[in-house]
């Protein structure tokens, strides 16, 4: 009989325990690819966001942990910087995480400097963009539209003041869709943080090479005191939500791998130890103690198989699941890639074959003379 | 030109500095603490949740604060963000080494009358108190180490203030603070009367560190003796506010006075 199916029957001899082993690799190897679709997807979509913007290099404080860059005075840096060479725009950006109604989650708030390039990416779906700096008024993203059931003329309530909403727009970035938009103007006077940004978005000559914005970027870092200037990946990869969410992943990652492990492990070595006359049967028939391992470790690579098969269908729909949950719409931007699905797979498999080792070598090992005589 | 020093928010002041040593008296550790206390300017937005005796949770309300702790004084300026009926409620308040706590209200949108509050008061129907905010206790005489404990897993040494006689008005009479050895963070105060009931317990659940590698409260919970408990959640916040030359003008205003 061919040896994988020989390793397939003996799964399906015992089935309750070899679902129940299916099921708990299958909910690791899910929480693996939701966790990690979920943190990648989130940095995926800041990035998105910085770089449709146009910006070349971004200046901020970054000493703080809090999940927005520190507030500072815009004014005498902005000019500072305009007098570096080949610096053409220094735009500033406030932006705060804001709850503006009882019954719906936090979102984000962003006061961008007006008139400026950062208008430039958003296409208008309704209505028209504020006219002046000084105009009480906002924008909302298209998801943010939807998750405030706002339109235009409604108004909205944001730290006791109540705006208008003139336009509503669409953006290539989630956490902009998601969005409320006003002038930096506005958004100063209503968290009451006058004259203040947390980043400002610099734009650079058109043909500079990477080298030149890398050179430029050394002058700020060694120039402007207490201020970074970074690109716009390094000022996703250092948010402290960015962080975490990666750390959270790669924690999963780590303890799920570890008790995949160990339950291929045990399964294995229940499954060797009830089998032990059938395994001592074998090896008087002739059987090679390498035919043996081959065999468990088979039945342990097919369990860790085909639960990372199912994990990973678990994992995609619990990911579409989160990403369309009233709570969660518009945070949510999973990105699932076929290589990340490739490199679970593999690590399923790996999982499977290290869990089996053991058993394998232990039943490979069985003197048929004792096997036979066990009850 | 004074020294820049970094934001404290609130009573749950972030402190960095060496570890309290066996021997440091209460006075030499309160001394840091206050020293670390200093800002010259901070604002703070928080969200409050507040949960009655049956545990029914009230509407949630946001405030904002700003303040200034320079060498002998402390003040506050507390204003309502909303629900609507909070957001002209302003408030403002000053503790000194020597002088006694003092606070003000404003209120009326369009006359800016002003009045006496009693700083010990319950503000906007939770348990944000200008009093357990300023921490006019570490200006106390009485100051002592009680002991050391354990409060959420962080080692913390136990000192208790106690004032005595008390000032017209004033309720509270003793305050047991539970500082992180290492840090100078207190994670639990509780405050008595005179006639040691427990008036409130103050305990931090979740800490940030600012710019200065400071700790300070993200998330705390004020649990009063009538059993209300107020959930505060700092959401937003800035270390280097400027404090403008109006900010606490109604320290200033004599009571009933109009403001411009």
């Amino acid at each position: 009989m061919n040896l994988i199916r020989f390793a397939f029957n003996n799964l399906y001899r015992r089935p309750a325990r070899t679902i129940l082993t299916l099921s708990a690799i299958s909910f690791g190897i899910a929480a693996i690819v939701a966790l990690t679709a979920i943190a990648w997807g989130f940095e995926a979509s800041w990035q998105k966001a910085n770089d449709a913007r146009g910006t070349d290099l971004i200046v901020t404080r970054l000493a703080s942990q809090n999940s927005m860059p520190s507030p500072f005075s815009a004014e005498k840096v902005q000019h500072d910087l305009l007098m570096i060479p080949h610096v053409n725009q220094a735009v500033g950006l406030l932006s705060e995480m804001l709850s503006v109604s009882y019954d719906s989650p936090p979102l984000f708030v962003f006061g961008w400097e007006l008139p400026s390039y950062l208008w430039q990416h958003l296409q208008l779906l309704e209505g028209r963009w504020p006219q002046t700096r000084d105009e009480q008024a906002v924008m909302i993203g298209a998801l943010a539209k939807e998750l405030l059931h706002k339109s235009i003329g409604d108004t909205i309530e944001i730290e006791g003041f109540s705006y208008p909403v003139i336009g509503v727009f669409q953006s290539s970035a989630l956490v902009e869709n998601g969005a409320i938009l006003m002038s930096l103007t506005q958004m100063q006077h209503t968290v009451d943080k006058e004259g203040k940004v947390n980043v400002l978005n610099l734009q650079v000559d058109a043909d500079l090479a990477v080298k030149e914005i890398e050179q430029i970027k050394k002058t700020i870092n060694n120039t402007f005191k207490g201020f970074m200037a970074i690109t716009s990946g390094e000022l996703v990869s250092q948010n402290a939500i960015v962080r975490i969410s990666k750390a959270m992943s790669n924690a999963t990652i780590l303890i799920a791998s570890l008790v995949g492990a160990l339950i291929v492990f045990n399964t294995m070595l229940m499954s060797i130890s009830e089998r032990t006359r059938e395994i001592g049967l074998l090896l008087a028939l002739g059987w090679h103690p390498r035919t043996i391992m081959k065999l468990i470790i088979s039945e342990s690579a097919i369990l860790s198989l085909a639960g990372g098969m199912l994990g990973m269908i678990l994992g995609i729909a619990l990911t579409y699941g989160l990403e369309h949950l009233e709570l969660m719409r518009g945070k949510i931007d999973a990105i699932v890639s076929p290589a990340f699905l490739l490199a679970v797979l593999g690590l399923s498999i790996i999982l499977g074959v290290l869990g089996g080792l053991y058993p394998a070598l232990k039943a490979a090992r069985t003197q048929p003379s004792h096997a036979l005589r066990q009850e | 030109m004074p020294r820049y020093f970094m934001l404290i928010f609130l009573l749950m002041i972030g402190m960095v500095g060496s570890a309290v040593s066996a021997e440091e008296s209460a006075q030499n550790i309160i001394h840091r603490i206050l020293q670390h206390r200093l800002s010259q300017g901070f604002e703070v937005r928080m969200n409050i949740e507040v949960f009655d005796a049956e545990n029914q949770r009230q509407q949630p309300l946001k405030v904002a604060l700003i303040g200034r702790y320079v060498e002998q004084q402390q003040q506050l300026l507390i204003r309502g963000i909303t629900p609507a009926k909070y957001t002209h409620q302003i408030y403002a308040a000053e503790v000194g080494k020597n002088q006694p706590p003092r606070m003000f209200r404003r209120y009326g949108v369009e006359n800016h009358s002003v009045e006496p509050f009693n700083i010990e008061s319950p503000l906007f129907d939770s348990g944000l108190i200008a009093y357990d905010m300023l921490m006019p206790w570490w200006y106390w005489h009485d100051q002592q180490l009680i002991g050391n404990q354990m409060v959420n897993g962080h080692d913390c040494i136990v000192i208790q203030s106690v004032e005595q006689p008390l000032l017209i008005g004033q309720e509270i009479h003793r305050v047991i603070s539970y500082i992180d050895r290492k840090e100078l963070f207190p994670w639990r105060i509780e405050i008595f009367n005179n006639e040691q009931q427990r008036l409130r317990t103050l305990e931090v659940q979740q800490v940030m560190r600012l710019e200065s590698g400071a700790l300070t409260a993200k998330a705390l919970t004020v649990e009063q003796f009538n059993h209300q408990v107020s959930k505060i959640f700092i959401y937003s916040g800035d270390e280097h506010y400027l404090i403008q030359p109006e900010s606490f003008s109604i320290l200033e205003s004599t009571p009933q006075e109009v403001q411009p």
